[in-house]
């Protein structure tokens, strides 16, 4: 398999009261074609910041002190905000916890679909419109024409949550990277949009890199699982002998603490 | 018998229409009814928006019901001692003005407790908060220090009854269990009852006896835990369960 | 450098506040003392600021009159703070008709233009330092009343009010230990942005002879003395008007600097 995104000794530092904390602490990581990675970590142990960094969307108080993010052979760390601004939503997608607050409130569903078809891509309007029809049938959208027509807020969580999916899929993005995008649903909804987010990545063959503090989630569905702790990446591996022959005492403590049925 | 609730009912009105013409009915809870027994656990099992939170609220009585009765057992006296409450997240649930020391002093003060220091002292030892957290602010806390402090306040006045609005859920993994790990400890301890409102079924299954679990204000299914886990009987209950195995 | 800024504003009025509570010791002169010899000196090594046309140390005067000045604009706007905080909790807290009818009757006073109804209130009472404390103090609460109202709707919906009443506490211990600590920051930097503008209405009063009536010097009556004399004597209207001025600044500059 081949690399599709390698992240080398990357450090952040966040800006405190006056203070530089250091928030990522040399991190190398390797995001294979059509990997599923989960990159899971308690809060503030740094996986945001990493996610985040990787087409430098960070925060105005974080800065990066050294590190490589290769993708296609290109160092993003080192590109100008317009090539960023090109692999933004094109080649590497994002999709957050609260996919109602990454949405524009008053632009339609559709229109926000069809939006990013029509720059990006350079379609007409007429071709964006089937296009976005399509999208939303992939994520499995009900009554497809009055959702085309409705806005963020009339939509569940979960709805909004397969717009930005459809949205992310528009561009046949490369690598999607998922920030807790389950966290803010009921279970039987996550389980569902996990479950969809599967059947896309058989269909189109994208990687994702899948940052959560839900291990319970990470062990059902993720092919190797990058374990985060105080900024630094302590453990690596496949799911399945992470889960069953844990190395570090945090992710032992982890493993220990997930309750199950 | 510690608590029973007949047919528990609450509706939210909203204006709607132009003029007000119309009211638009919200049934956050719709006729729920289960019992209680003394020094065992309630699990109540649901989704966002089907009611859960709205009972604990009408269960301490800090809202009161549109139709229905809870009674109370022989065990519930003075109401406001006998019955506590924690809430899902500790930093909303905590005067951000007020010092730890003071958090916990005051259902002592409200209830006219002579000695009060000695019992905060006794209540940092339940939920194992070390001493020197007394000064600090509730912005100065980690979560599961702060859920802590939450429980000791609720301990304070030695309740029968602890309603548990998702004590655990705003918390990291690790301190999960060991919130959890600590309130099955301090049930077994001060044999208190709870009723534990959750929307994690694992977690549910840890610490209840028997369970409810709820829909858009209904009790869909209920019985003792190991039945309703093994055998569910309503769709809901087998979707829940799916999604948490 | 809002600190900066707050650092100036705090040791201005500090000084100021010092410089009047010492008043006995630095005043070289009485401040009431006529001699009609010296009158209209200007500034010199024995009269700092000059003197008056009675003859009177316009320094010793300043001195003195910041006594009143400073604890009109302070007490007046404590006043105003109080009354401002009872009612707007009270309003926000209890809600319905007691909401209704504290607010209608806000609107009222905020009907009236208040330096009209100040002069009218003044004109009927005595016009002592302490009536007029209190009028200006029952005139400015408004903004003190809607502003703590606010924060009290807002904070009466928040969880931790919701733990305090599951564990028994009172209204009133709502109302004081939970509702009114949180409130009261916006409530202290409105407050200290006041003192100004009482500062002004005292000045405003006394420029008009309604205020703090002669001899007793306010900042603001030493400045209304000047007024037949302002050709001839620069001196006499300069210092008072400048430590107004100053004055009002540096509350100012706290209250911008409280707010961050």
């Amino acid at each position: 398999m081949n690399k599709l995104l390698q992240i080398k000794n990357l450090s952040i530092s966040f800006k405190n009261n006056e203070k530089f904390v250091n928030a990522v602490n040399g991190v190398n990581l390797d995001v294979f074609e059509g990997e599923i990675l989960a990159l899971a970590g308690e809060s503030a142990s740094g996986k945001t910041l990493t996610a985040l960094s990787i087409t430098r969307l960070l925060p105005y108080n974080a800065v990066i002190n050294s590190g490589e993010i290769i993708f296609n052979q290109r160092n993003l760390l080192n590109s100008s905000e317009g090539e960023l601004e090109d692999i933004r939503g094109k080649e590497i997608s994002y999709i957050f916890q609260e996919a109602q607050a990454s949405l524009n409130p008053v632009l339609s569903i559709g229109r926000q679909i069809m939006e990013p078809i029509i720059v990006h891509q350079k379609k007409t309007e007429s071709q964006a419109r089937a296009m976005a029809v399509d999208l939303l049938k992939m994520v499995k959208l009900p009554y497809l024409i009055e959702t085309f027509k409705c806005y963020p807020h009339q939509l569940s969580g979960g709805m909004n949550q397969r717009v930005m999916i459809a949205m992310a899929l528009a561009s046949r993005a490369k690598l999607l990277i998922a920030d807790e995008p389950t966290t803010a649903l009921d279970v039987t909804i996550e389980k569902e949009i996990i479950k969809m987010l599967l059947e896309l990545r058989e269909e189109f063959g994208f990687a994702i890199l899948f940052i959560t503090h839900n291990l319970h989630l990470v062990e059902k569905f993720a092919g190797r699982v990058a374990i985060m702790f105080q900024g630094r990446i302590v453990e690596i591996g496949r799911t399945s002998e992470i889960f069953s022959n844990p190395q570090h005492e945090h992710t032992k403590a982890l493993i220990e603490s997930i309750i199950k049925i | 018998m510690i608590l029973e609730a007949k047919n528990l009912k609450k509706y939210y009105y909203a204006d709607q229409g132009l003029f007000n013409t119309s009211k638009r009915v919200v049934k956050a809870v719709d006729g729920v009814s289960f019992n209680l027994q003394e020094s065992s656990v309630l699990g109540v099992v649901g989704e966002s928006g089907c009611g859960k939170s709205t009972l604990a609220k009408l269960l301490l009585r800090l809202i009161t019901p549109t139709e229905g009765e809870i009674i109370f057992g022989p065990a519930i006296n003075a109401f406001r001692k006998d019955a506590a409450i924690v809430f899902q997240d500790p930093l909303l649930s905590l005067n951000p003005k007020m010092r730890v020391v003071d958090i916990l002093a005051e259902p002592l003060i409200i209830h006219r407790y002579e000695k009060y220091m000695d019992r905060v002292a006794e209540l940092l030892g339940l939920v194992r908060l070390e001493n020197g957290l007394l000064r600090r602010f509730p912005a100065q806390l980690s979560g599961g220090q702060r859920q802590r402090v939450c429980i000791a306040r609720a301990l304070a006045c030695s309740p029968k009854l602890l309603v548990l609005d998702e004590p655990v859920s705003s918390l990291d993994l690790i301190m999960q269990k060991q919130i959890l790990d600590l309130l099955i400890e301090l049930k077994n301890k001060l044999e208190m009852a709870y009723v534990f409102i959750s929307h994690n079924m694992a977690v549910v299954e840890k610490i209840s006896d028997s369970i409810i679990v709820m829909y858009e204000g209904k009790i869909v299914e209920s019985g003792q835990t190991a039945e309703v886990f093994n055998r569910p009987n309503a769709e809901y209950t087998k979707k829940l369960l799916e999604a948490a195995r | 450098m809002l600190k900066k800024q707050l650092v100036i504003g705090v040791s201005i009025v500090l000084i100021l506040v010092l410089s009047s509570i010492f008043a006995p010791l630095l005043a070289r002169y009485n401040p009431n003392n006529i001699n009609i010899d010296d009158a209209l000196l200007s500034p010199s090594a024995n009269h700092f600021f000059g003197t008056d046309q009675l003859g009177r140390d316009l320094f010793s005067r300043m001195l003195y009159g910041a006594r009143v000045s400073l604890a009109v604009g302070i007490i007046a706007v404590g006043i105003a703070a109080l009354v401002g905080l009872a009612l707007g909790c009270i309003a926000g807290f209890f809600g319905r008709w007691v909401d209704t009818l504290i607010m209608r009757f806000l609107d009222i006073m905020l009907c009236f233009p208040v330096f009209f109804l100040i002069l009218a209130v003044i004109s009927i009472l005595e016009p002592s330092v302490f009536n007029i404390m209190l009028v200006i103090g029952l005139t400015g609460w408004m903004s003190t009343a809607r502003l703590v109202r606010a924060e009290v709707l807002s904070l009466k919906e928040r969880e931790f009010i919701l733990a305090a009443r599951a564990i028994g506490a009172s209204n009133s211990r709502i109302i004081i230990k939970h509702l009114i600590p949180n409130a009261l920051g916006p409530v202290i930097v409105n407050a200290v942005l006041s003192v100004a503008g009482a500062i002004l209405l005292e000045s405003a009063l006394s420029f008009l002879g309604l205020g703090i009536q002669p001899p007793t010097a306010s900042w603001g009556n030493i400045l209304a003395e000047s007024k037949s004399s302002l050709g001839i004597a620069w001196w006499m209207s300069v210092f008072p008007g400048l430590a107004i001025l100053i004055t009002v600044l540096s509350f100012n500059m706290i209250g911008e600097g409280l707010r961050e």
